[in-house]
């Protein structure tokens, strides 16, 4: 507890300190090891009513452990849904999905939660902070989730807060936040339980240029920084362009 | 309009099965309670009058002695001597008990030939009711038995039946078996008639009837009373049948207002619940509102829109409540009638009436309880400007904003309710005193909000490192819907408060009995009637040889008795007793509420006082010192009032005349029970025994030890409030619904913030966790806030209501495990009604969730 105060009591506009980082950086090597996620005739059904919905169509692919992707296309083409199927938030109607080389479209759904909680992180397009919760405790949220000691959460919080230019805003409710701060202290929760990927979904779609842009920056610069995969949703250019590469999607198939 | 109803209305009823299901069963349970209660009583009174009406057959008069004694012999003859008088004839009434079950039985005793004139008997297996009749005349102990009791003990005409009377067992010889008609629907079907002259000579009345029945044409009616009345010693009274029937039901009055009462406490409850549906409807079509509003629907046709819909789940949930309170009557009525037997007179219900005003009264009780939980959310909609839509969050700080207003309007509640305790019944009936009750419960509701936040704020911390963050969103969750969940507490801590409110007068009123008889029942052994405890109204003496005999007994110190009467002072009935005055104050009997103690009991120990019971001061407003105006068998007698002494055994009221005072004016020199002081303790056991071996063959005896006896009085005590306890059971039943349905849309509207939980790592256990811990809490706040509350009530109870309906002085007597079981069980229901909104919130599908809004 300490050690979270003296974070706390720092200036919170100084830079973190070289040794502060303490996320996994590294980056499994070789011929052997297994994509980070890999998508074998993937597919995906929603009933409306009576009629039934395609979103996706048997779509394939094979994204890299460390590797910046980012998937494009139109509004309902397919991307945010491919995201939540890789994320866990929703199951696929067909085809097989494999995180780390373990297949998930079987887990059940206490499962794909663990996974949630400590493999994959996540950050919305709308935010998505718990209204009542201070930023603190929004970013240390997974961790407490994660049942890991809080006084270590929050350190770890206080110190991705700090990376994310967030330590004045500690003990702010979201509705007291520009959106680019809400969008920086989300990217800060989905590291917190340091998992080896981060998933975005239209992570610039709902601020201004200027905050679309420090956001982006952050973003990749704690993926390189923790050697995160990343994978975004997105039908912005920019985050295109800044990615490894582009997996472009329309009416529910990968056209690239 | 009714197009928009029919669009709308009824297709938001029928979306939301779980919700509207939820909202009827609560009003429903309400309603049953206060129908069920009330359709009990009217069984029980319906009972008293019917067997009235049965037995006074066409008599539009009747001449009743008002000292108990019996009206003279020498009377008959002399009304019927009358020019012009009509029919007239003798009656005894007699209650025995049949010594097989000591189940009471009417007996009638009449005269065969002048009877003809007022009842019609329908014996079964005979053309006409003569011969049957007849034979009672040929044989002393003859009887006609209704069907009910022939058939219920198997008998037929020849056999016979043992009667306790007076303390013997009697044989009764069959002569023919009664149609259930006329005066044979007495009691349920429990009667028997016999002649006149076996009955005087069976029940020991020689010399004087019970009553004497007239048969007078309406138009002369009024004359002949005087005539009549001009003729009788003040003892004795003409008066109308139904007016007799009518002083009982203003004695039962009380009993039946309290009991109501609570039954409408239920119903309260449940107006929190509609309250919770209707806002949660609010907040939930807050887009449709926007939609009917910009396209011109004007805000009385929203308003109407929500009244409308409720006014539907009132009347569906009153109509099933009804249903309910007709099944719960029937589990009721044989504790209703218990109590009212041994409180105050013989009733035996075999059916209960479908009373049209009951039932009326339960469907506008469901009905207006359903419309004032929805006038205020429903306004709210109504008056919403169309561009502004009524999010969730917009009703919860428009809520805050309020909140001194609402803390205003509590104190002014509550300081109402202090003052209303402070004044007198109207019309012997604590009118303030109920109001005030209610007040208390109306402005402790309206402290429940803040009290909410508080403890949601003020926990947060201390829970989350107690119990996980699951309890820091619990709270949160809490604070997040306060309006919502502070009036799902608010109705729980309603029901808790009535529960510990009557749960604590129950037992300051049990302690308080119980110290009063540790103090007045200090003898070893009583020897009494077991037929004189089927009621308060029937008390008969004790056998001469068996007094005898407890006199003579060689281990007897001394021999204490008491005598009662059942009086008629004024309008209304009440026990007259003689005892030895100064024993009993010595046996350490009597405690008086003021004066000194030594000249009281010297007064009253000369004969020349009376003392009366605080009840008997306080329900006829007599004081120490006033005088009262009795009537003896010697005419009327004026007796000062010497002291006033605590007593509970009759709400009716008592007086004490000395024993010596009592024989001279009444010639009666019986005893209805005996209290025995032994000269060895130890030979307690062989005493009891000796009495019981000496008459056990041939009488009717209840020989109890002090202990026993004790046992016996607390035993009745439970019995009378056992049904209070199930009103308190219903109504926090109805609580823990409000609480499964206030957490049920809550757990709806935050399916996003749900969404977020899962997505982050939030598991399905994580969740329920979090809805159960918000139940949990929900039922720890409900049990501070009912805890304070039925404090209030109980104080109210015990120093107003009561004090007011019965006259009775209760030290109050608040015990800490009442206050403890209440917590449990408040957090218990809570976390019950928590379970299933927990299971349905663990299983929202995060995607799903997220897509919403």
């Amino acid at each position: 507890m300490e050690q979270v105060d003296e974070l706390r009591s720092r200036d919170p506009c100084a830079p973190p300190q070289p040794d502060e980082g303490t996320l996994s950086a590294e980056v499994p090597e070789g011929p052997d090891a297994a994509p980070a996620v890999e998508g074998r005739g993937l597919g995906k059904v929603y009933a409306r009513g009576a009629h039934q919905v395609t979103a996706l169509r048997e779509v394939s692919f094979r994204i890299g452990r460390g590797e910046y992707v980012t998937l494009m296309g139109a509004s309902g083409c397919g991307k945010s849904t491919l995201l939540n199927l890789i994320g866990g938030i929703d199951t696929a109607s067909a085809g097989q999905l494999l995180l780390g080389g373990r297949e998930i479209t079987t887990l059940p759904e206490a499962a794909r939660t663990a996974m949630r909680r400590t493999e994959i992180g996540i950050v919305f397009q709308f935010f998505n902070l718990m209204p009542t919760m201070t930023v603190l405790e929004n970013v240390a949220l997974p961790g407490y989730l994660a049942r890991t000691a809080a006084e270590s959460v929050e350190e770890r919080a206080l110190m991705l807060l700090a990376e994310v230019g967030l330590r004045h805003r500690l003990d702010h409710l979201p509705h007291e936040l520009s959106g680019g701060e809400l969008q920086r202290a989300s990217i800060a929760r989905a590291l917190i339980n340091d998992p080896p990927m981060l998933l975005a979904d239209e992570p610039t779609g709902n601020l201004d240029s200027r905050n679309a842009e420090h956001v982006l920056e952050v973003l990749t610069d704690l993926r390189r920084k923790y050697a995160k995969t990343l994978i975004v949703a997105t039908h912005s250019g920019e985050l295109g362009r800044a990615s490894d590469r582009t997996i472009a999607l329309k009416d529910g198939l990968i056209v690239t | 309009m009714i197009r928009l109803f029919r669009q709308v209305t009824f297709r938001h009823l029928l979306r939301e099965p779980l919700r509207t299901g939820l909202s009827i069963l609560g009003v429903a349970l309400g309603v049953a309670v206060f129908v069920g209660i009330r359709l009990a009583n009217v069984a029980a009174f319906n009972s008293f009058s019917s067997t009235v009406d049965a037995i006074s057959g066409t008599a539009t008069l009747q001449i009743v002695s008002t000292d108990g004694t019996g009206v003279p012999e020498r009377i008959y003859p002399a009304v019927r001597a009358l020019r012009g008088i009509g029919p007239v004839t003798p009656v005894i009434e007699a209650v025995p008990v049949v010594a097989r079950d000591n189940r009471p039985v009417i007996v009638m005793g009449i005269d065969v030939f002048s009877d003809r004139a007022f009842r019609t008997y329908s014996p079964t297996g005979t053309a006409g009711d003569g011969s049957a009749l007849l034979s009672l005349l040929l044989e002393p102990r003859a009887i006609l038995l209704s069907s009910v009791i022939a058939e219920r003990y198997g008998l037929h005409p020849g056999d016979s039946l043992r009667l306790a009377v007076n303390g013997r067992r009697e044989s009764v010889v069959v002569r023919g078996v009664l149609e259930l008609d006329g005066p044979a629907r007495a009691m349920g079907g429990n009667l028997g008639v016999m002649d006149i002259a076996a009955a005087q000579e069976l029940f020991g009345r020689e010399g004087v009837v019970d009553r004497i029945d007239l048969k007078i044409p309406e138009e002369q009616l009024a004359a002949v009373e005087q005539r009549v009345a001009a003729l009788l010693p003040a003892n004795i009274l003409v008066m109308r049948p139904e007016a007799r029937s009518g002083q009982t039901v203003k004695m039962l009055r009380a009993f039946d207002l309290n009991l109501s009462a609570l039954a409408v406490v239920a119903t309260f409850v449940a107006i929190f619940l509609i309250y919770n549906t209707v806002l949660t409807g609010v907040v939930r079509r807050r887009k449709e509102i926007g939609t009917l509003r910009s396209v011109g629907t004007g805000r009385g046709s929203i308003f109407l829109l929500f009244v409308v819909e409720v006014l539907v789940v009132g009347i569906l949930g009153s109509a099933a409540g009804i249903g309910g309170g007709m099944l719960l009557a029937r589990g009721a009525v044989d504790q209703v009638a218990s109590t009212v037997s041994v409180l105050y007179i013989l009733v035996a219900v075999e059916e209960i009436p479908a009373d049209a005003a009951v039932l009326l009264q339960g469907l506008l009780l469901g009905v207006a309880a359903s419309l004032l939980g929805a006038v205020a959310p429903a306004l709210e909609a109504a008056r919403s400007p169309v561009r502004e839509t009524m999010a969730a969050g917009t009703v919860e700080q428009k809520f805050r904003r309020h909140f001194p207003a609402i803390v205003l309007a509590g104190t002014s509640v509550l300081v109402l309710a202090a003052v209303a305790v402070l004044l007198p019944p109207l019309g012997g009936v604590p009118v303030f005193g109920f109001s005030a009750a209610a007040l208390l419960l109306l402005g402790s509701a309206m402290f429940t909000s803040p009290i909410v936040l508080a403890v949601a704020r003020g926990l947060r911390k201390p829970l989350r490192a107690l119990l996980g963050v699951e309890a820091a969103l619990a709270c949160d969750a809490l604070s997040a819907t306060l309006r919502r969940t502070s009036v799902a507490v608010g109705a729980l801590a309603a029901a808790l408060a009535m529960v510990i409110g009557v749960d604590t007068m129950i037992r300051s009123f049990r302690t308080t009995v119980d110290r009063w008889i540790q103090q007045s029942v200090r003898f070893d052994v009583f020897v009494g009637l077991q037929s004189n405890t089927v009621s308060a109204s029937v008390q008969s003496p004790l056998p001469e040889e068996v007094v005898r005999y407890l006199r003579e007994l060689p281990e007897v110190r001394t021999v204490d008795t008491y005598r009662s009467y059942r009086v008629q002072l004024g309008d209304r009935p009440t026990t007259l007793a003689s005892v030895g005055i100064g024993a009993a104050d010595r046996a350490g009997r009597l405690t008086f509420r003021s004066g000194d103690h030594r000249r009281i009991v010297q007064q009253a120990e000369a004969g020349e006082a009376v003392l009366v019971s605080e009840p008997f001061a306080l329900r006829r407003g007599v004081a120490e010192g006033d005088t009262l105006v009795l009537p003896t068998p010697r005419g009327e007698r004026m007796f000062p009032v010497a002291g006033v002494f605590y007593d509970y055994t009759s709400d009716g009221g008592m007086i004490l005349m000395e024993r010596d005072r009592f024989n001279t004016l009444w010639g009666d020199t019986t005893v209805s029970d005996v209290a025995i002081a032994l000269r060895d303790p130890a030979t307690l056991n062989g005493v009891i025994r000796k009495i019981e071996e000496r008459f056990s063959a041939t009488h009717d005896l209840l020989v109890f030890s002090n202990a026993v006896l004790r046992r016996h009085i607390l035993k009745i005590f439970d019995q009378t409030f056992a049904i209070t306890y199930a009103l308190q059971v219903i109504a926090a039943v109805v609580a823990g619904i409000g609480v499964a349905s206030a957490l049920l849309t809550i757990t709806i509207e935050r399916k996003r913030e749900l969404g977020i939980l899962g997505a982050v790592g939030a598991g399905a256990g994580s969740i329920r966790r979090m809805v159960l811990i918000q139940g949990g809490l929900m039922g720890g706040i409900a049990h501070g806030v009912g805890s304070l509350t039925g404090l209030g009530l109980s104080l109210i109870l015990v120093y107003v209501i009561n004090k007011q309906s019965f006259g009775w002085t209760i030290q109050f007597h608040p015990e800490g495990s009442t206050f403890f079981m209440a917590g449990v069980a408040s957090v218990v229901i809570a976390m019950l009604a928590a379970v299933w909104p927990a299971v349905l919130a663990g299983r929202k599908p995060v995607a799903e969730a997220l897509r919403y809004e």
